[in-house]
């Protein structure tokens, strides 16, 4: 029986997996653009090291449950597996709000970089940029409280539970 | 809920860990039943049961108040 939840959870996972790479290849790419604008000296601002952290923290949120070595190695699929399909864990992770905080943060961090790419790239009133520039700075913090605060939740139910 | 497995474990000569491998779970949940921290669901306390070739309620021991 194991057997056959392991396989297709392979098959999640490997899903998962390439959706993640998908997503955080366009945010490298984000990153990369931004950094080739400020190292030509076309950048309004520099935002590329701003990216860069969003692009770590987006690494570190998804790092744990979608990490492509997992599909490689059988006994930390197994590992995975019954992580993820545990009944208290699953238990755990409902009452931490996991994983739809986890997979909204990521979303929120990438719109944080698009729209911080373009106010690297498009000339706008200073009024519209500080705007935006608040718009950003909140989205982002937002984004890594409701993860942290996640994060505690899920270590607060491992002890009680 | 009171739970004789630490008991039926012990008697086994059997780990957390066996015991979690061959029900299918974490040893961590295994822990957490055997405190009482958390009820197992049916479907688990029906695979630790049949495990020891037992029927549920001759595992998972019900309180009077529950």
């Amino acid at each position: 029986m194991m057997e056959k939840g392991l396989a297709a959870f392979r098959k999640t996972y490997r899903r998962r997996v390439v959706i993640t790479c998908v997503l955080e290849f366009i945010q490298l790419v984000v990153v990369l653009a931004a950094f080739g604008l400020e190292m030509s000296g076309e950048s309004a601002m520099p935002a590329s090291r701003m990216m860069g952290s969003m692009l770590l923290i987006t690494l570190l949120i998804t790092g744990k449950s979608a990490n492509p070595l997992v599909l490689m190695d059988q006994e930390k699929l197994k590992e995975a597996y019954l992580e993820e399909m545990d009944e208290r864990n699953v238990a755990i992770r409902a009452k931490a709000g996991q994983p739809v905080v986890q997979w909204l943060s990521v979303g929120m961090i990438m719109i944080c970089c698009l729209l911080l790419l373009l106010l690297d790239l498009v000339q706008m009133e200073k009024a519209l940029r500080i705007d935006l520039w608040t718009a950003i700075l909140t989205l982002y913090v937002t984004a890594i409280v409701q993860v942290g605060i996640s994060w505690a939740l899920k270590k607060y139910w491992e002890k009680r539970m | 809920m009171n739970t004789r497995i630490k008991e039926l474990r012990r008697a086994r000569k059997l780990s957390q860990e066996e015991l979690a491998d061959a029900v299918g779970t974490t040893r961590q949940t295994i822990t957490s039943i055997e405190t009482g921290k958390y009820v197992a669901s049916l479907p688990l306390a029906y695979r630790i049961a049949k495990y020891f070739g037992l029927k549920i309620e001759d595992v998972f021991l019900l309180e009077e108040d529950e």
